[in-house]
């Protein structure tokens, strides 16, 4: 069994964000920019994953950034940055998943292609048995994950793959951590059915 | 460990390994592999990946149904240390962490989420208890997989438009202020329409 670290994601320099913070909500662009790069590639992923294309998970960043800077003096300090800036992203794009629903049944994913996975770092390095087995795990996981129900896979995408913890989703989801760990718990169960289906 | 074997011992390992990994492999030829991957540092790697994978790929099992409460006794007796202690079998055990409660607790554990003390009492079942260790590898092997998925590099493209976009906001909205009446309550209305109609 492999050792377990007890290890809660960061929220990235937070520490040094307070001044950065207050710049951007007093219309200082520059400080804004900042703070965009600091998080656009989070939130890019978080939307990629929850919309399944590149190209709509463009648009829907670039609203969610645009919801940001044009709300900014409404961020009054009760959450941190962090918390209230990937509640817009999910918010924003939760919204657009059902509105997307609304108008077409079917949900178009960009294809996982094996440029896009990460290599597997099998100890030989070599053996493409061992690197097929690992990418067919890739593919098997990352389109269960797509199969879930939006809040579902909101969490799976926040917690598990993102590494936030049960508190930091419910500050983003503006839920209580019982209702994540259920949500989590509904998400692994529904990951296993998938895959078994798969089989 | 010291790297001591031979690249022809390492090829021999490596073409019995699945044999070994599907438990077809006779006494000696696991007595062998063992060996052979207390010798070799790389090939005890390989070995525990392998077996990582095909947890992995045989992964995502049945679920186990819950083992009953002696058979789990005995187990645990069986391997813990002072496992000899003298101890009254018809007396009730009180366990730290049963297997329900191991299951229930699945999610904090993989998550990370539980207390010190917690997390130990739950190794200590998971590593006494087959069943449950094995399905702490499959969510294990999932969780870490997941974490692993690849992330996407954002376009430059994102920054520039949305900069445009409000480069051409803050243009407009001079000219809302300096309009009178009626046309910068228009103004007004239209710039905080926008971002709704998209």
């Amino acid at each position: 069994m492999q050792s377990l670290a007890i290890m809660n994601t960061p929220e990235p320099g937070v520490d040094q964000e307070p001044d950065v913070v207050t710049r951007a909500v007093n219309g200082d662009r520059p400080a804004f920019e900042e703070l965009y790069h600091k998080y656009v590639r989070k939130i890019f992923n978080l939307v990629y994953r929850m919309v399944g294309s590149a190209q709509e998970a463009e648009e829907v960043t670039q609203e969610v950034f645009y919801q940001a800077y044009k709300n900014l003096t409404g961020f009054q300090g009760r959450s941190k940055f962090y918390t209230w800036i990937f509640r817009i992203a999910t918010n924003v794009t939760l919204q657009y998943v059902k509105k997307k629903s609304r108008h077409r049944r079917d949900t178009s994913f960009d294809d996982v292609t094996d440029a896009m996975l990460p290599p597997t770092g099998t100890a030989s390095g070599t053996d493409p048995e061992k690197e097929v087995q690992s990418r067919a795990l890739y593919r098997a996981l990352d389109s269960a994950v797509r199969r879930l129900p939006p809040n579902q896979r909101a969490v799976m995408i926040l917690g598990p793959i993102q590494g936030h913890t049960y508190e930091q989703m419910a500050a983003i989801l503006g839920t209580n951590e019982e209702v994540i760990k259920g949500r989590l718990h509904r998400a692994r169960e529904n990951i296993r059915e998938f895959l078994k289906e798969e089989r | 460990m010291k790297k001591l074997s031979s690249a022809d011992a390492c090829r021999r390992f490596r073409s019995y390994l699945s044999d070994v990994l599907g438990e077809s492999a006779p006494v000696e030829m696991r007595a062998e592999a063992d060996a052979h991957r207390e010798r070799c540092s790389d090939c005890a790697e390989e070995y525990l990946l392998a077996v990582r994978v095909e947890q992995g790929l045989g992964l995502l099992p049945e679920l186990v149904p819950v083992q009953e409460t002696g058979t789990q006794l005995d187990r645990m007796f069986a391997s813990a240390p002072g496992a000899d202690l003298a101890f009254d079998p018809t007396q009730p055990v009180e366990l730290t962490v049963g297997c329900q409660d191991f299951r229930d607790m699945l999610g904090d554990f993989i998550s990370e989420e539980l207390p010190v003390g917690t997390l130990l009492d739950g190794v200590e079942h998971a590593s006494a208890c087959r069943p449950c260790g094995d399905e702490l590898t499959a969510m294990q092997t999932m969780q870490d997989t997941l974490r692993n998925l690849p992330e996407l590099e954002p376009p430059a493209r994102i920054f520039t438009q949305l900069m445009a976009r409000l480069d051409a906001e803050e243009a407009e909205a001079p000219a809302a202020e300096a309009a009178p009446g009626k046309v910068k309550q228009l103004a007004t209305a239209r710039s905080k329409l926008l971002p709704v109609l998209g």
